[in-house]
């Protein structure tokens, strides 16, 4: 309970100013450059990694999913050992909700590059034109390198960055339609766990985790 | 014996006895010190022993006040868990429809608007 009130005070704080969501992360891998390759490109598997579903454990009672991938589905134009280009579609449930119009959806252009046998990029970013709901912007970059100065030999360098910019009103229906059914008491204590900011922060950077970790 | 002969041992039993007197004095007044000391470490225990009272009816308020916020928010925690319960997800888009489909605005929230 204590774990929740210290959340909810967070994210309150959170709540006060809304900027752009900046995800960074260096970390070293036990798996191999090609292998890091293979998995951040297949995208069909991203709703099934670790980290597709963040849930708010309550010692005692359980736990709530907040937020779960239920849908990663890729489209290539290139794909490669060394090079893909493709388009992702990703749909996340909030919560329990069962209406789909509540569903933040976002169709991703992504590409991936080696440069050298030693390094390879792969990049993200939002596709403005189609159907998008909970997110205006989404720009991410994992560089991954065979880095002998930053790791011990034989592991792989992961250098990443997410950038991303919730839409606040759809934040807010998405905030209405989770805490309604709960009245007018709980409901906004239960809302200050949405904060569009903390959400997707929290969300993305456990997805990351989740998929650094299952290499 | 005579007087003159016995003077320097009563001068030297008279300065004794001055010696003790004045020192008799001075422990005399380090007594007294270590009364009024005494005195008032008895008075700040009989304060620290008030405010250990006080402090510990305190606790008891906040342990009976915790005590009560747990049994309170223990069905509260249970209702939240039950309505927010993980429910199978919605049919939505396939990636298909989306890329072929053409870009759909944000569709307004059906709770927001005027209740009637």
């Amino acid at each position: 309970m204590i774990s929740m009130l210290s959340l909810v005070a967070a994210t309150l704080a959170a709540t006060a100013q809304a900027s752009p969501v900046v995800i960074r992360d260096h970390r070293c891998v036990q798996a191999s450059i090609a292998r890091a390759h293979q998995s951040i490109t297949n995208y069909d598997a991203y709703s099934t990694l670790p980290g597709a579903k963040l849930e708010e454990k309550i010692p005692g009672f359980g736990s709530i999913t907040l937020l779960n991938m239920i849908k990663s589905q890729a489209r290539f134009t290139t794909q490669t050992t060394s090079a893909t280009d493709g388009a992702v579609w990703v749909v996340l449930q909030p919560v329990n909700l069962t209406n789909a119009k509540n569903y933040p959806k976002f169709l991703l252009h992504c590409t991936s590059a080696y440069d050298s046998e030693k390094h390879f990029t792969h990049k993200c970013n939002l596709d403005k034109d189609k159907l998008h709901y909970g997110l205006d912007d989404f720009t991410s970059q994992l560089d991954v390198t065979a880095d002998a100065l930053n790791c011990p030999a034989g592991q792989t360098y992961l250098d990443y960055t997410l950038t991303l910019d919730g839409n606040s009103r759809d934040v807010d229906a998405i905030k209405r339609a989770v805490t309604k059914p709960l009245g007018a008491i709980i409901g906004p204590i239960v809302g200050a766990l949405f904060d569009e900011e903390a959400f997707f922060r929290t969300y993305y950077k456990n997805f990351y985790e989740g998929w650094a970790g299952s290499l | 014996m005579s007087v003159r002969r016995a003077r320097p041992f009563i001068v030297a039993a008279a300065v004794a006895t001055a010696l003790a007197l004045s020192q008799g004095c001075s422990m005399d007044k380090h007594m007294e010190k270590m009364d009024d000391n005494t005195s008032r470490m008895a008075n700040e225990l009989a304060g620290y022993r008030d405010y250990v009272k006080t402090l510990t009816e305190q606790m008891k308020v906040l342990a009976d006040s915790l005590s009560m916020l747990q049994k309170m928010s223990t069905p509260m925690f249970a209702m939240v868990m039950s309505k927010l319960s993980e429910q199978p997800p919605a049919s939505t888009p396939d990636i298909d429809d989306v890329l072929k489909g053409t870009p759909k605005p944000t569709q307004p929230d059906a709770t927001e608007g005027p209740q009637k």
